[in-house]
């Protein structure tokens, strides 16, 4: 490989390995979507980082609710949404108070 | 005992009408979807001002939100579809039943009529899942509809359910 070729890949891998490399700080916090849809969670079981936002999206024509002993959205109405950030690490499973066979686990990692 | 042996002789009588059809229209099951969702609004209702026991009362709301949401978008659904709800032997049958039902709780009061209630919700839901699965959901042409059944179906299921947890409260 020449010199020139050397030098285009350095300047080309560089910003990737700045970001990759050990001395990275964590990623950007980033927000997810869990749909209230068909009386179920979906998805049931996920999983987040600490300081990322999770929002509940009502995609069903009546009200639901997302509740845990770590968090409770109350009534979101058809249509609606909740959003809530996580600031401490677990597995927190949650339900519908309104629909006792809809259930979800929101993991915190 | 009575009341809820009345309203599922009145569900039979909707399975036998219904298998006895040739073959059931969309916009038959539109309107079975709509009187099915109105019939227990009617009950609801009466639960929500009458039931003496607080679940009973906020279940019996419940039922009012919800239903009244499904038949929102069953409405919207249909008229974006162009499809006239057609009334037929079996809506006729549920309104009959709920009519009957209604009629009977109103004669009823206190733990009574709680009981009554909540017994008729149990089987009227377990009666309309299977009208569900077995002729609403295999007989919808339109795809759009049976999503909406698809859909609409695990809320008939948790509805069921949570009606039994009231009503096992009750017992205790």
């Amino acid at each position: 490989m020449s010199r020139r070729r050397l030098i285009l890949l350095a300047v080309a891998l560089g910003p990737l390995l700045g970001v990759l490399g050990p001395g990275a700080a964590a990623p950007a916090p980033s927000t997810h979507t869990v749909r209230m849809e068909a009386t179920s969670f979906q998805p049931a079981d996920f999983a987040v980082r600490v300081g990322d936002t999770v929002v509940w999206r009502n995609e069903d024509p009546f009200p639901h609710t997302a509740t845990s002993t770590a968090f409770d959205s109350k009534v979101v109405a058809a249509g609606g949404s909740w959003r809530y950030t996580p600031r401490a690490k677990g597995a927190f499973d949650y339900v519908c108070t309104l629909h006792p066979t809809m259930k979800g686990t929101l993991r915190v990692e | 005992m009575k009341l809820v042996a009345i309203v599922v002789a009145g569900l039979l009588a909707v399975s036998v009408a219904v298998a006895s059809a040739q073959a059931i229209t969309d916009a038959q099951i539109a309107h079975i979807v709509v009187t099915a969702n109105q019939v227990d609004i009617d009950a609801g209702t009466l639960a929500a001002s009458k039931g003496s026991n607080a679940e009973v009362k906020k279940f019996g709301q419940q039922m009012v939100t919800d239903h009244t949401g499904v038949n929102k978008q069953a409405s919207e659904l249909a008229a974006k579809l162009n499809v006239t709800p057609a009334d037929n032997p079996t809506s006729q049958s549920l309104k009959a039943g709920g009519d009957k039902n209604v009629a009977a709780l109103k004669g009823l009061s206190g733990a009574a009529f709680d009981k009554a209630y909540i017994d008729n919700e149990v089987a009227y839901h377990q009666a309309v899942l299977d009208a569900v699965d077995k002729t609403l959901i295999p007989g919808a042409t339109n795809a759009e509809l049976k999503a909406l059944l698809v859909k609409v179906r695990p809320a008939f299921v948790a509805h069921l359910e949570h009606a039994k947890m009231v009503q096992a409260s009750l017992g205790r």
